[in-house]
């Protein structure tokens, strides 16, 4: 079973990496005759095709393997985040895409200059760019890592190196045009691999009549169960356990003897396999709360320090934040003009939709069938492991390479579209759009992430793309809103919403990752800042500016006009 | 923002209403004191627009199809013939009211979408904090999920879509604007 789930996956990879060798060198041959072309792709993708690459981008390792693995720890109060990601793209149409793409800027710190008129300005945007990146990325590595450790026992730098590996490839060969047919292919894949193993897994499900994990109490063990922890763990015991140990339990070593763990905390160590008899009650990681089938399926922020504070927030900062996210925004300049961007961005909430149907579906059934990745905490691997838990083999292998196919190009997608998004940015700002700067600043893009990726232990892959979003909430959103709709914006209002929004939400998210662990309210606030500081941001910025009204720049009303007359109206 | 000091445009954008716009023409709304000769004018606009709709949309694809061809919007074509175009590349007060009407009327339908979104999202988590609810159950499946996963997305579709042709819709309708006067 393993040998054949190992070779499918391997050959996903390997059909994954084709496709996008193929669709690279595809794109190479036909542009890269100036640096305009190379950001950019001329601004001559259709608004299907630049809807299928911004889902695509925006279906990270979080989407693809965090949100079934959120909703297995932590129930439907989950299910809020891609509710807010598809309204987020509700509101970046109504806000941002028409005028930002009639500014005519590349990337969003061209954007600010031009705008503000401000160097300094467009240096704190580029620096907010390249945080939102770095944040962005450990997940990325981190998802890689976990499903190739996985699905083939390969140690988790592999997975890191194979990301940053074809990243740098296809950016640096291709440039963007090239990436967008990348990227709009792997939209279709990801959907297909998501979508028909959740059919299979739910019909399995429904045939052979199991439990709803909906119902009942908090998960068990249904047969005996081998639990392999990889890293090590510390788990919560609710009832007093007796198991089969081999390995480090409690900093004592054992070799296949039995022992009863007590009620409360467990330190499990690396590499250590613990078998629980059936019916045994699964202890839990302990930042994942045991709770009940009918609790668990309550959407009401009960299973959070501080639930409805913590739901607000974050839904906050996921909707405000994919306003602001640099690499998004980025691809619609590959729109030919405002209208085609607003087209494409009223159809990416139809694919993310039809996207997000499944990943909650994974979860639940994960409750059912996968209840020991509550203890060992890679919940991640849910989506992962479903498919050869439940179907026997070659069906089973097969979906299994399936689901791998879809989440290394979730990886890819969405790393390229950030180091593209990073690498534009230091080009433009750095180099004046130099090409060789561009390479330089791919490679400046990938190395940070990937010296801290080690550090952060077992926080799930989209614990982490929150901080993201709430980064760009607190910094770049603002300054979208502000500037494209108040001509009272002034350089040194940007520049203060910026330094203090941005700055409390990067503080808070380093809190949050190195620092802690945290309890009560700091935890909230340190894990979810977005509902405090994202209003701090929009303060600062327009009480600023309204201090230095004077200094508003004097071209404001022309760039006003600029970005909201329709194109058919031409002016300087 | 001030007030027009000077002779502001008769008709300014219509606020866009529900009505599909292709089975009539748009209405035009009179802002400010409806006097005679703002009624004058839109019982003139109402006469002219039938037979100017057609030329205005084939004048409409042909510059489309030109910018697509170039960069959009920013090129040296001349604009000659349009008054208020100079107008409002020149700055002058003039041009300055228009783009402050457009801006205005987008901005308003902006913050109407923001305003749907933000209402549902505010509104939900609150609603489930009602035992009844969170525990419900439609076909034995818990009605948070059936809402959460499935029954809000085609709101937010149509939202998305709904937002896209009004902000298109009052384009359409300042074209026209400026094209006639």
């Amino acid at each position: 079973m393993i040998v054949m789930a190992v070779t499918a996956a391997l050959a996903a990879l390997v059909a994954v990496l084709g496709l996008t060798a193929v669709l690279g060198s595809y794109g190479r041959r036909r542009t890269e005759r100036t640096t305009s072309d190379f950001l950019v792709a001329s601004r001559g993708v259709t608004p299907l095709w630049n809807a299928s690459a911004i889902s695509s981008e925006y279906i990270s390792a979080a989407a693809f393997l965090g949100t079934a693995g959120l909703v297995l720890a932590h129930g439907a109060d989950m299910l809020w985040l891609p509710l807010g990601a598809v309204a987020g793209y509700v509101l970046l149409l109504a806000l941002v895409t028409a005028p930002l793409r009639r500014s005519g800027a590349y990337t969003i710190s061209d954007f600010a200059e031009w705008r503000l008129g401000s160097r300094a300005v467009r240096r704190l945007v580029s620096w907010c760019v390249i945080f939102i990146g770095w944040f962005y990325l450990l997940p990325q590595f981190q998802g890689a890592g976990v499903t190739l450790r996985v699905l083939t026992r390969a140690p988790v730098w592999a997975g890191w190196a194979v990301v940053v590996a074809v990243v740098l490839l296809l950016v640096l060969s291709g440039g963007m045009r090239s990436i967008t047919a990348v990227q709009a292919v792997q939209f279709w894949i990801k959907l297909v691999a998501v979508a028909v193993p959740a059919v299979a897994v739910l019909s399995v499900w429904q045939l052979d009549g199991a439990a709803d994990p909906t119902t009942g109490g908090p998960p068990r063990f249904e047969r005996v169960t081998d639990v392999r922890v990889e890293t090590g763990v510390t788990v919560r015991v609710a009832h007093p356990t007796r198991v089969r140990a081999t390995g480090t339990v409690d900093g004592a070593a054992h070799d296949g003897a039995d022992l009863t763990l007590a009620p409360g905390g467990h330190t499990v160590g690396e590499g250590a396999t613990l078998t629980f008899p059936a019916g045994a009650r699964v202890p839990h990681v302990d930042h994942v709360p045991a709770r009940d089938g009918t609790r668990w399926s309550m959407p009401d922020g009960a299973s959070l320090d501080h639930g409805l504070y913590a739901v607000y927030s974050a839904l906050l900062g996921v909707v405000l934040g994919t306003v602001g996210l640099p690499h998004i925004l980025m691809r619609f300049y590959t729109n030919t003009c405002g209208r085609a961007a607003r087209r494409t961005a009223a159809m990416v909430p139809v694919l993310l939709s039809l996207f997000y149907v499944f990943p909650a579906l994974y979860g639940a059934l994960g409750r059912v069938y996968m209840p020991e990745l509550l203890m060992t905490g890679d919940t991640d691997a849910t989506i992962l492991m479903l498919p050869q838990q439940l179907l026997p083999d070659p069906a089973g292998a097969l979906l299994t390479g399936l689901v791998a196919a879809g989440a290394f190009a979730a990886f890819i997608s969405t790393s390229c579209g950030i180091v593209v998004a990073i690498a534009g940015t230091v080009a433009q700002c750095v180099g004046r759009g130099s090409v060789t700067v561009f390479r330089l600043g791919a490679v400046f893009a990938l190395v940070v992430p990937l010296a801290l990726v080690s550090e952060i232990g077992t926080l799930g892959s989209a614990v982490l793309v929150t901080l993201a979003l709430t980064v760009s909430a607190c910094s770049l959103c603002p300054l979208l809103v502000l500037g494209l709709w108040w001509r009272g914006l002034t350089a040194a209002g940007a520049g203060a919403g910026l330094v203090v929004g941005g700055g409390l939400a990067v503080a808070a998210g380093v809190a949050a990752l190195f620092g802690g662990p945290w309890t009560g309210w700091p935890a909230a606030l340190l894990e979810q800042p977005a509902l405090v500081v994202a209003p701090i941001s929009f303060a600062v910025m327009a009480g600023v500016s309204l201090a230095t009204r004077r200094s508003v720049p004097r071209r404001a009303d022309r760039a006003m006009a600029r970005m909201h007359l329709p194109e058919e109206i031409v002016i300087r | 923002m001030p007030e027009p000091t000077m002779g502001p445009p008769a008709e300014t954008l219509a606020e866009p209403g529900d009505e599909p716009h292709r089975e009539r023409p748009r209405r035009v709304v009179v802002t400010g004191v409806r006097t005679g000769r703002a009624r004058a004018d839109r019982a003139r606009a109402d006469r002219a627009r039938a037979d100017r709709a057609r030329a205005d949309r084939a004048r409409a694809d042909r510059t489309r199809a030109d910018q697509a061809r170039t960069d959009p919007g920013r090129g040296d074509r001349p604009a000659a013939h349009w008054s208020v175009v100079r107008d409002l590349d020149e700055q002058t007060e003039l041009g300055a009211v228009y783009v402050r009407s457009l801006i205005r009327a987008q901005l308003r339908s902006a913050l109407a979408t923001c305003a749907a979104v933000a209402g549902v999202l505010v509104a939900l988590p609150l609603l489930f904090q009602v035992p009844a609810l969170a525990q419900a159950r439609l076909h034995g499946v818990p009605l948070p999920w059936l809402l959460l996963a499935l029954g809000l997305q085609p709101l937010w579709i149509g939202l998305a879509v709904r937002h896209a042709r009004r902000a298109e819709r009052t384009e359409r309708d300042f074209l026209r604007l400026v094209e006639r006067s």
